[in-house]
């Protein structure tokens, strides 16, 4: 089923959207949750609370892209709850964090407020500077919390290579939040 | 408040959430472009569809004698190609791979993958793979059988050539053999054209009948 079909469903309030939504995507949102909980209990509860969420949010949205619309929902509902938890993965949703570390300035200020949306915009201008490849090597990595081997089998890529772009990329976004005076 | 490091890489991860829509599909749906795989393994891959093929082909030979004693089917004398019916004419009426598959959407035997699932690429069967234009999801077909293998091995490559400017298709189509090699029927045989996931590509030949009438009776079977 296409994703303006699935989404006609929610704005008519048919519960089959979810239904529809889950053979589509679940497989994906329940990967993406355990990348950030390392429990596929907790991925299936935060997966439940994506179409519930998603249900509530339409109508008055009617996402373009179904799957990009309720993988963010399940991302931001998967970090709150690792949050709440308090629990430390190994080797997987920490490590990225952990990579994500090079993109603050080392030289940064304490910052007392962010400011809101500008960030997300400089990122998206980011994103759409670099390459194709390069960019979702980036987003399946922090954004679907994809590990390096998932990345590498996916995109038929070595892993080196992919360990190396990312830190470039790291490396580029740095030098811009220090222009741009962020973080 | 003051932010300390691990607050901002927080936040970071956070807004990192809110990137376009657009670019988060494109990432979800990427698929890579053929590499080149090391010639050792690719003449491995061909060398092991090969021998699939010459070994269906002896077992092909040996059963293809029932088909006179019914008078249904002609039999041509040739057995890496499909009969010819009463009339003299090649079967199926499709006369092209993507108007079968488009045809075959609704009513031909298959998986749907969900976005971003691959097929199993290393389980040692073969399998035909396909992603209609419109779709983020892969169509898998059943596991093919030694014939159907053999029978596709005869007539992938042969197909015309396309011209100058590329057809537009509805569908991208790959084979999966099963050890990790992924080929498509429309692009020749060579080193530069074997991938070990599905990938993009810009069609160089077009599958001639034969391809397209084994391809139907994998759907219709």
């Amino acid at each position: 089923m296409e994703d303006y079909e699935i989404v006609n469903m929610y704005w008519a309030r048919d519960e089959r959207a979810i239904e529809q939504s889950d053979t589509k995507y679940g497989r994906m949102l329940k990967s993406l949750s355990y990348s950030v909980l390392s429990s596929w209990e907790d991925a299936e509860e935060c997966v439940n609370d994506t179409y519930l969420d998603a249900w509530g949010a339409m109508p008055e949205a009617r996402p373009t892209y179904l799957g990009a619309f309720l993988s963010k929902i399940t991302r931001r509902i998967s970090i709150d709850r690792f949050r709440r938890a308090h629990r430390q993965k190994r080797g997987g949703f920490e490590s990225i964090m952990e990579e994500l570390g090079d993109c603050i300035p080392s030289d940064s200020s304490v910052v007392e407020e962010y400011e809101n949306g500008r960030l997300a915009e400089v990122l998206n201008s980011f994103l759409y500077s670099q390459e194709k490849e390069k960019r979702v090597m980036f987003i399946r990595r922090y954004f679907c919390s994809q590990s390096i081997s998932e990345i590498s089998r996916g995109m038929n890529l070595g892993e080196a290579k992919i360990k190396t772009t990312l830190f470039r990329m790291r490396e580029e976004l740095r030098r811009i939040l220090e222009e741009q005076e962020l973080l | 408040m003051k932010h300390t490091k691990q607050k901002k890489i927080e936040y970071l991860f956070s807004e990192i959430g809110m990137i376009e829509d657009n670019l988060v599909h494109e990432a979800m749906t990427y698929l890579p472009a053929r590499r080149r795989r090391p010639a050792l393994l690719v003449a491995a891959s061909l060398v092991l569809m090969l021998t699939v093929a010459l070994s269906a082909f002896a077992i092909a030979s040996i059963r293809n004698d029932d088909a006179n004693a019914n008078g249904d089917i002609v039999d041509d004398g040739n057995d890496m190609l499909p009969d010819k019916d009463s009339e003299g004419q090649w079967a199926p009426d499709t006369s092209s791979l993507d108007s079968l598959l488009v045809s075959s959407r609704d009513n031909a035997s298959y998986t749907t993958l969900s976005v971003g699932e691959q097929p199993e690429y290393r389980d040692g069967k073969t399998y035909l793979v396909w992603q209609y234009e419109d779709s983020d999801e892969l169509c898998v077909s059943r596991a093919l059988t030694s014939f159907e293998i053999s029978s596709l091995s005869g007539s992938i490559g042969k197909g015309a050539e396309v011209g100058e400017q590329s057809p537009s298709l509805s569908c991208k189509v790959w084979i999966l053999t099963g050890d990790g090699a992924v080929i498509s029927p429309y692009l020749k045989q060579s080193s530069g054209n074997v991938g070990v996931t599905v990938f993009d590509y810009d069609p160089e030949i077009i599958p001639n009948d034969a391809f397209v009438s084994c391809v139907s009776d994998i759907l219709e079977s």
